[in-house]
């Protein structure tokens, strides 16, 4: 057990127990001070030079800004029913995921701004983002007196696996949020936490692009229109070696069989070209085609779908009748998509299953895509391109804001 | 057929094997298509020209997909023994399936090989493990092997203690004094041979003269790699501790039944008649020449009772000469590099940069 950020006597345990406490007294509204903290890391951020070649880092930089801040806490911490108001819960404790070096923040974000205490586990696989991150949180609370009081409220821990250290960490909490999927959920989740405590897990998810056919030919004669489009599913889906839980792992192509071809033939060759330059890895890690084949093996001989183009094709591209469990779960990303045409909404809407999350979409009109959201048994967020891992307080379902937070009625 | 010629593994010429071989190989891509359901399906829904005219146009399958699914172009009850891959921890064992046939064949080959290399006559024999190695539950790659090249010896004596494998020095010396001035034969795994004859004997200053001894091992370089131990350091070491110098390092894998490649007395691996590699591009698999590196691919006429007459391996390797090595074995010669390299499954923004 090593404390990375937060007051650290000679025992943890009792310094967990001193944070709880100040869970307990009533706490002045600390959310100004977290802004103003966040902010100043914001700044911190794009201060420095070295960081301009980690947009996930700036991206976050500017969802700090206080600007956007108080827009969120404007947004999402008011209530619409009459007399009713949001607390801060008390005592949050997050598992944070090793492989989104940035998530740990936006999750920690939110905790300061509802008001409540915080404890962190960070991944002992963390990045070199992260290291950034919990040095300039270091720098600033220690050096900037303004902010020193955070360190009262605030721990973050790294342990390795251990089921008493969580078990401890968990009695004490109020909220428990689970980031890191499936594995990690099921294994925190039989660790017990206190009966008022209140979970949210983020699980395994899978992810959709969908496309109007004939919308994607129209705007591929026009060089300009087309280029964002791809510059935007590029960046969805090839971050991370596609193994975000929302970069697309399945297209659904929207429209007849002469139109969709068309577009498959304008989209394809220019996503390649894009992820040539832009995530060259993906096409020259030597072990990454061997990866890809097996897969395909594995789909094409439980003759859930045929290879559509050459085994060395990039991305490979696997044409399937429909999306079981098995092929949600097996898909290993490094760039490989399942694709299906489908031509009625109703279609799609039955496709979608609970385990999805993101469907990125393009060319659809917003009536279009509330239908398909109000028939659909799953799918968590419908975006278009270029936004599938921008990450959002509505999250899997959760509003992470009222997750954190009680909701009191005071009627006279 | 072919197998009848089990007598002379290595006296064709690559020209000749090579035609022979193929209508052998695409005989039983037919056959596995007519059988094994999984492999109809996957050689429909991926290899769609269907005009196959030589080795490397046929259908190969990743070496991985028997970890995956039960592949087997045998019925159910004519199942007679089932070969399971050792495989990292936490993953999945290969599961090959064979039937009373393909175990009589796969015997007959490794005969066939093995005796090529040591003489047919059987030799009292060495094994570098432990004896309950054998003895686990359902049938290893490593009891296989030991089991396999068993057959070639006699007076069989495990060198390895079960309880912390330690080496028995007195069973050791005992068998040596029993069998003076004679051939024997030696078998382990070179990581074994490393860490539990040759380290354990060179630490506690334990001299023995091995040099009747002709020693085969196979089971890959992964572990001594990493201990930055390579082949020539390997045999050196053991000639210079032990004067052992008749040293046969093989290359197999369960999904192979029987086919080995070994090592002949220039240091060579060959590979017999009724196998053939083909070395393939990581990136795009198109088939490479002599002196290129790339996945090896291993193809074989033994495998019958389960579609394993093609298959794409995570090894790298290069053919280095055909036909030509001084020992008068014909066709290839491979050398092998290892496994391909595993990226980590990464997510950390720092390995792309916009």
């Amino acid at each position: 057990m090593k404390i990375l950020l937060g007051k650290k006597s000679s025992d943890w345990q009792k310094d967990v127990v001193q944070l709880r406490q100040a869970s307990l007294s009533v706490s002045s509204n600390i959310m100004p001070l977290a802004i103003e903290f966040l902010n100043a890391l914001s700044q911190e951020i794009f201060k420095n030079p070295e960081y301009k070649k980690y947009p996930d880092l700036i991206s976050l930089a500017f969802w700090l800004r206080k600007a956007n801040l108080l827009a969120l806490v404007k947004q999402h911490l008011v209530t619409s029913a009459p007399n009713t108001y949001l607390r801060p819960r008390g005592l949050v404790l997050h598992f944070t995921p090793s492989n989104v070096d940035t998530m740990f923040l936006y999750s920690w974000a939110i905790g300061l701004l509802t008001g409540n205490q915080n404890i962190l586990r960070l991944s002992n696989r963390r990045g070199r983002v992260a290291e950034i991150l919990l040095e300039l949180c270091d720098y600033l609370l220690k050096n900037a007196s303004e902010y020193a009081s955070i360190l009262n409220y605030n721990m973050f821990v790294e342990y390795e696996h251990n089921e008493h250290v969580t078990a401890y960490l968990s009695q004490h909490c109020d909220v428990r949020v689970i980031w890191g999927g499936d594995t990690s959920v099921q294994a925190i989740r039989h660790v017990p936490i206190p009966a008022h405590a209140v979970e949210a897990v983020f699980a395994n998810r899978f992810s959709l692009c969908m496309i109007k056919a004939d919308a994607l030919v129209e705007v591929s004669q026009q060089d300009n229109r087309l280029s964002a489009i791809i510059e935007g599913f590029v960046n969805d889906a090839f971050w991370f070696d596609q193994q975000g839980c929302s970069s697309p792992r399945a297209i659904i192509w929207f429209g007849d069989e002469a139109t969709v071809l068309q577009a498959q033939n304008y989209f394809w060759p220019a996503v390649r070209q894009l992820v040539e330059e832009r995530f060259p890895d993906l096409l020259t890690t030597l072990s990454y085609p061997v990866q890809r084949f097996t897969f395909l093996a594995k789909v094409a001989a439980e003759n859930k779908g045929r290879l559509l183009g050459k085994i060395d094709d990039f991305p490979l591209r696997i044409e399937a009748q429909s999306l079981d469990a098995g092929l949600r779960s097996e898909h290993p990303g490094l760039g490989c998509f399942y694709e299906m045409r489908i031509d009625s909404l109703t279609s799609v809407a039955s496709l979608l299953q609970r385990k999805d999350q993101t469907l990125t979409s393009f060319g659809f009109s917003q009536s279009e895509l509330n239908d398909i959201a109000m028939q659909a048994c799953g799918i968590d967020r419908i975006v278009p391109f270029g936004k599938a891992l921008a990450f959002s307080p509505l999250w899997d379902g959760y509003n992470l804001f009222h997750t954190m937070s009680r909701l009191v009625v005071v009627e006279s | 057929m072919l197998l009848e010629q089990l007598n002379a593994p290595f006296e064709m010429n690559q020209d000749q094997k090579q035609q022979v071989l193929f209508a052998e190989l695409l005989a039983l891509t037919d056959h596995h298509q007519a059988h094994c359901f999984y492999y109809q399906n996957l050689v429909e829904n991926i290899f769609v020209q269907k005009h196959f005219k030589q080795n490397e146009d046929l259908p190969f399958l990743p070496a991985q997909i028997f970890k995956y699914l039960p592949l087997k172009s045998i019925r159910e009850e004519e199942v007679f023994r089932v070969l399971n891959s050792s495989g990292t921890t936490g993953q999945q064992p290969s599961q090959i399936f064979l039937d009373k046939a393909a175990a009589t064949h796969q015997a007959k080959v490794l005969s066939s090989i093995v005796t090529n290399f040591i003489g047919k006559k059987r030799l009292p024999m060495l094994i570098v493990d432990h004896p309950s190695a054998v003895k686990s539950a359902g049938m290893t790659a490593r009891a296989a092997a030991i089991l396999g090249f068993s057959s070639f010896g006699a007076q069989h004596t495990y060198l390895l203690s079960d309880e912390d494998l330690s080496l028995q020095v007195a069973a050791l010396q005992a068998f040596l004094e029993k069998f003076p001035q004679q051939p024997i034969l030696m078998f382990g795994f070179t990581f074994m041979i490393w860490a539990y004859l040759y380290e354990y004997c060179q630490k506690n200053n334990i001299f023995l003269d091995l040099s009747q001894v002709i020693l085969v091992h196979g089971g890959g370089w992964k572990k001594l790699a990493n201990l930055n131990i390579g082949k020539e350091t390997f045999k050196q070491c053991l000639a210079a501790q032990f004067n052992l110098t008749k040293v046969h390092d093989y290359y197999g894998m369960v999904e192979q039944i029987g086919t080995i490649f070994m090592e002949c007395e220039f240091g060579k691996m060959h590979i017999p008649f009724f196998a053939d590699v083909l070395i393939r591009d990581p990136i795009h698999f198109q088939a490479l020449g002599v002196n290129q590196t790339g996945l090896i691919q291993v193809l074989s006429i033994l495998p019958k009772s389960y579609p394993g007459h093609s298959i794409l391996t995570e090894d790298l390797g290069k053919i280095t000469e055909i036909d030509e090595c001084l020992c008068g074995r014909k066709g290839k010669v491979i050398e092998i590099h290892g496994r391909l390299p595993k990226a980590e499954a990464r997510g950390c923004s720092d390995t792309h940069q916009r």
